[in-house]
């Protein structure tokens, strides 16, 4: 069975996030004042072959997540199996 | 060639090749052509059979992986990873520079992380550096405060590490490299991306692992503009040499 | 069929009912869709060139310097020593008016692939650009986007952009240009070409799989043939420069290892032209089996396939037993590589679906489209082109105020915030890097990424540990200068090779004047590359052309083609630099509907964009635009008309340029520039420019400011009979240049200008016009600027547009 996961990194609350900013400022000029802020991530879509035991695939995920899509020093993710 | 050799034999000089490595020909010309080294591609897939065969290693500039997840973040899990890892624990020196920096970062061989540049935009331009710890292989034949006139090209070289974390490297004189104005003055109008005290180049504790920003290689004629980069690959070469 | 519906898919699929008709005739019955969408995407204006192909004719090709001249993936010159350059320039205009970032970097992987398809590794990339007016709203956007992809590709790839040209005019509002140039060095044995493929040789499908990207009219068209199908969008081409770079190191390490008997790359038409045209240029006929094209869209129908426009693939021949190896190269790459079919000696390719024949197709018929002399007309605008009588116009009352206004222009200011967001220092052979009237390149040795053996290096014979820094030794020798240690000035390879041998680049065009007068703004834009050229002390070589056109069929701009192109005959039979490559884009137009109903359709002015190559002996002697010490001498070289007719200056202040731009004069011109590079190589000057846009204050200013490393100013008295000061500061493309000299060289070059004219029979003036300043720019009585305010707008303007 293949089973989806999504991970979303976005940067901790510590970092600047220049992207967000950028949005943030280019939202407020164009009116969108109630915007109070922005922060940019990545959205990132795995295919997983889960075998039996769909159990391990979410440690799986979290160990991918830790290790490689996200830097741990600057980023957090979000795990969601679908 | 007289300053690249050690007796008769020649100072071997190892270049990463990881997919989307772009400079790899840049240093390997540098290195050959302008210093006599005895230079060879190290291809990402292959192990280091022998870590003994070279006196320092680059890993050079590029986009690795297209720089597609994080910049640098591909190419650190990759198989060649480990043997430097093993290679730089028993000592041996190892130069990151631009996006080899951000996979020394992200394979944690030193310390902190890159963000996207303030700007949010490539920035390819002169900037003038700083010195601050000649102690190194690779800043060993210049002095404390004298100012280098390079060149940087990068999206992501805006440096970040936690404020204690910075604190620690200053401590143990692991920052090598800030950038300045032509004066040497440490200004934010001289921070060319956002770099925390506008950080350029790093070392570990034991200053046998740099990585740094600028393009060394690309300031190592008078052709191209500028010789102060030489100056880091000779002392790297002094340092081999009076070993 | 209804005839509604033939008019339908013809109108989608861009062919007119002869052409049909023609095609009818050709294969003996109606074409299906698979053969209508082959044909169309052949007989396009982009793949026959149909409209342009009897015009093209006339312009000079060929030369002792050539090698390759039109026809093929790009021209080749020879560059001495065994070395060629390989170089074309290409449009990317619809592409990037739908998708900026996405439609530049693709046209930047396009041409980069163009140039390594033939075996030469490419080592510079220029570019030239056109948007909308300033206070159009999507020009920041535009701007932004476009200037973004360029760099994400060409920095990834790792190939230096080191020039270019960036102009705005409301004439783009709804039709941005992209232009695109890429030159690769290669050896002359070296060159790949498409043809020389002999019968039962393996076609090898190379690089990323194929999707949905790119796919026009004939998709949709056949959705109207099966309306039970999926409605289906074709998608943005989307580049991916990671993977040409990985793409460009296999080509070229097969090259190198004398796998490859023919190659082209997947360009516009996709599957299609490369494989009929490798057939057609190889006189043999192909077998395509389509089930082995790797694809990245499941279910992709045959059409579907051959039409796809994604990027990143290329199409090569190999003998049947070099398959295995080549098939290693690109696996050691990570990239795809399939044998999808042989050739055949018939002249007709064969596609095959699940091991059956599907369809067969005649090459020849294919590949050789119509050809048409269209109608054209002298435009009826050109009635209210009238001679300037600057009489009628008053003084600027101040002239500050004016000179300003110019060079902040973003026409005019610099280009800064654009280019260093390329990386124009890799490849460490950037000379002249951007900032100058043109780039000067060197070519220092590259080498392939070959993995040596481990056994073969030799041991360093110590224990590694033992190098473990922790205390640093300080070395004692320390104060031994660096100059001590022997950094080899080396640029060349081999031992016979002219070491400090390069190569000058630039690109222009005029659209305003080639608007008012075609054949003159063409004369111009050729004239204005060679002055480049000639400043930094080159000699012009070759041209590769980008013709940016509105609709063909309106015979008031076939009239703007066709005196372009005599235009740019004449310019590049006297400079002696033919046209060896480049490309054709027509129906730069769009129409919309206004609020009154009525259609209303904006054409770009006609846009010819020259790229020149020249070459310079030795690269240290390369002179730059800008003003070096303050003291220095100004002198202007040539003469001045003061001809404001189109000017930018009549345009800004007086808000009427029809008036006839000046004519070239270019017999002069070719002794001007003669004498020019002379000083060049001679030593003498320590600074060239050309008079240009905004005309010779421009030229000062710029030279004042433009210097990367200190500000400087200018003091000039200059006057000429006859020639008020307006005409005399702010008329453009004069015939002259001025030049720098240190303070006690003025001798010399009187010395050298007699000697010059009377050895070349020739009138060149020299006029000492002033010296160069701390930091004010001071011009007769009328202009007096301080030089940091002028640097900060200068520097500042085009920012101030980006987003």
């Amino acid at each position: 069975m293949i089973k989806k996961a999504v991970v979303k990194v976005t940067l901790k609350e510590e970092v600047l996030d220049p992207q967000g900013k950028a949005v943030l400022s280019v939202l407020k000029s164009s009116g969108y004042n109630n915007v109070r802020g922005v922060r940019v991530g990545k959205y990132i879509e795995l295919e997983i072959e889960t075998g039996k035991n769909t159990v391990l695939i979410e440690n799986e995920v979290k160990e991918i997540s830790e290790k490689v899509l996200s830097n741990p020093l600057i980023e957090n993710f979000d795990i969601e199996i679908l | 060639m007289v300053m690249a050799m050690i007796g008769d034999k020649k100072i071997n000089a190892g270049i990463t090749v990881f997919p989307g490595s772009n400079c790899d020909m840049d240093v390997y010309y540098a290195l050959k052509d302008v210093f006599g080294l005895n230079v060879s591609f190290i291809w990402h897939k292959d192990r280091l059979l022998d870590c003994k065969k070279y006196h320092f290693i680059v890993i050079p500039g590029g986009f690795s992986y297209g720089d597609y997840l994080r910049a640098g973040a591909l190419a650190a899990r990759s198989g060649i990873m480990e043997s430097l890892k093993e290679y730089a624990d028993s000592g041996g020196i190892i130069l990151g520079i631009c996006n080899g920096f951000q996979i020394l970062l992200e394979a944690g061989l030193l310390g902190g992380a890159m963000l996207t540049n303030s700007s949010l935009r490539f920035e390819c331009k002169t900037v003038y550096l700083k010195v601050l710890n000649k102690g190194t292989p690779f800043t060993c034949m210049l002095e404390n405060g004298s100012v280098l006139k390079m060149p940087i090209a990068h999206h992501d070289g805006n440096y970040y590490a936690k404020n204690d974390d910075i604190v620690k490297l200053k401590d143990a004189r692991g920052l090598i490299f800030q950038y300045c104005d032509i004066n040497g003055n440490v200004t934010a109008e001289a921070n060319p991306n956002g770099s925390i005290d506008n950080i350029a180049g790093i070392s570990n504790g034991k200053f046998n692992v740099m990585g740094l920003m600028p393009h060394p290689e690309r300031a190592s004629e008078k052709l191209t503009g500028s010789i102060d980069g030489a100056k880091i690959f000779n002392s790297v070469i002094k340092y081999i040499k009076n070993i | 069929m209804t005839k509604v519906k033939d008019a339908l898919i013809l109108n989608l699929n861009g062919l007119s009912f002869e052409e049909y008709e023609k095609i009818t005739d050709i294969i003996g019955k109606k074409p299906d869709e698979f053969e209508l969408g082959i044909f169309s995407a052949m007989w396009s204006e982009h793949c026959c060139y149909k409209s342009s192909k009897l015009h093209l004719k006339n312009l000079p090709a060929g030369g002792p310097a050539v090698i390759i001249g039109p026809g093929e993936n790009a021209g080749v010159i020879d560059f001495g020593d065994g070395d060629v350059l390989v170089f074309k320039m290409e449009s990317h205009n619809h592409p990037s008016y739908i998708e900026p970032f996405q439609g530049a970097a693709t046209g930047v992987g396009g041409i980069m692939r163009d140039v390594f398809t033939m075996g030469a590794r490419p080592v510079a990339n220029l570019n030239s650009l056109r948007f909308g007016s300033l206070s159009h709203p999507k020009t920041p956007y535009y701007l932004s986007e476009v200037v973004k992809g360029i760099g994400f590709y060409g920095n990834c790839m790792g190939v230096p952009t080191v020039g270019g040209e960036v102009v705005f005019d409301p004439c783009y509002n709804d039709n941005i240009l992209v232009n695109a140039f890429t030159i690769g060095i290669a050896k002359k044995e070296g060159i790949f070409l498409s043809s020389g493929a002999g019968t039962g040789d393996t076609v090898v499908y190379v690089g990323s799989a194929t999707g949905m990207d790119g796919i026009h009219g004939a998709t949709m068209a056949s959705e109207e043939f099966d309306s039970k199908k999926n409605q289906r969008r074709s998608t943005v081409q989307v580049g991916d420069p990671f993977t040409e770079k990985l793409l460009l190191e296999a080509c070229l390490e097969a090259m190198e290892k004398k796998l490859i008997v023919s190659i082209q790359d997947m360009g516009a038409a996709g599957l299609t032209s490369s494989s009929f045209e490798m057939a057609s240029n190889s006189e043999k006929g192909m077998i395509i089996d389509l089930d082995e094209v790797p694809l990245r869209t499941p279910n992709m129908t045959p059409v579907e396939i051959m039409l796809s426009e994604s990027q990143e693939r290329m199409l090569l021949v190999c003998k049947k037993n070099d398959y295995e190896k080549i098939s290693g190269i690109f696996k050691k790459w990570d990239l795809n590589c399939r044998s999808i079919g042989k050739i055949i000696e018939e002249k007709f390719i064969k596609f095959y679906r699940g091991s059956k024949l599907y369809k067969i197709m005649p090459v020849d018929a294919v590949v050789n489209g119509p050809v048409y002399d269209r109608a054209a007309k002298e435009p009826g605008y050109r009635k209210k082109i009238k001679p300037l009588s600057i009489e009628k116009y008053g003084l600027p009352e101040d002239f500050n105020i004016i000179a300003q206004r110019l060079i902040y222009s973003p026409n005019i200011a610099s280009k800064r915030p654009v280019y260093r967001q390329y990386d124009y220092s890799i490849g460490t052979n950037t000379v002249v890097p951007p900032g100058s009237s043109c780039a000067v390149m060197r070519v220092r040795p590259y080498f392939s990424a070959e993995i040596p053996d481990m056994l073969h290096i030799p041991d360093i014979g110590m224990d590694m540990l033992s190098i473990i820094p922790g205390i640093i030794k300080n070395a004692k020798d320390k104060d031994k200068d660096i100059e001590d240690i022997d950094i080899r000035d080396k640029s060349g390879g081999g031992k016979d090779r002219h070491k400090n041998k390069g190569f000058v680049l630039n690109v222009n065009g005029n659209s305003k004047y080639c608007y008012l007068d075609p054949y003159a703004g063409s004369v111009i834009a050729v004239t204005e590359c060679a002055r480049n050229i000639a400043a930094a002390g080159g000699t012009p070589i070759a041209i590769t052309d980008c013709l940016n056109f509105a609709s063909p069929e309106d015979p008031e701009v076939m009239w703007q083609f066709k005196e372009s192109i005599r235009g740019l005959k004449d310019a590049a039979a006297k400079f002696n630099t033919p046209v060896i490559s480049g490309n054709v884009s027509f129906y730069n137009e769009t129409s919309k509907i206004d609020k009154d109903g009525k259609i209303m359709t904006s054409k770009i002015y006609p846009t010819p964009v020259i790229a020149m190559v020249g070459f310079i002996d030795d690269v240290n002697k390369a002179v730059t635009s800008y003003f070096k010490e303050e003291g220095d001498e100004v002198f202007l070289i040539g003469r001045l008309k003061g001809n404001l007719g189109g000017s930018l200056y009549m345009d800004l202040v007086h808000k009427d340029f029809m008036q006839p731009p000046l004519l070239i004069d270019l017999d002069y011109e070719i002794k001007l520039q003669e004498f020019i590079r002379g000083l060049a190589n001679e030593g003498l000057v320590k600074s060239a420019s050309d008079i240009s846009e905004g005309g010779l204050f421009v030229a000062l200013a710029e030279s004042a400011v433009a210097n990367p490393d200190k500000l400087l100013g200018v003091q000039i008295s200059l006057h000429k009979n006859g020639i008020r000061d307006d005409a005399l500061l702010f008329s453009e493309f004069e015939q002259a240049f001025i030049v720098s000299l240190a303070k006690r060289e003025k001798q010399k070059l009187i010395k050298y200008g007699k000697a010059f004219n009377i050895s070349f029979n020739a009138d060149i003036e020299i006029d000492y016009i002033g010296e160069v300043t701390k930091d004010r720019i001071k011009i007769n009585n009328t202009i007096e600027l301080k030089s940091d305010k002028i640097r900060k707008g200068y520097y500042s303007a085009v920012e101030n547009i980006l987003l």
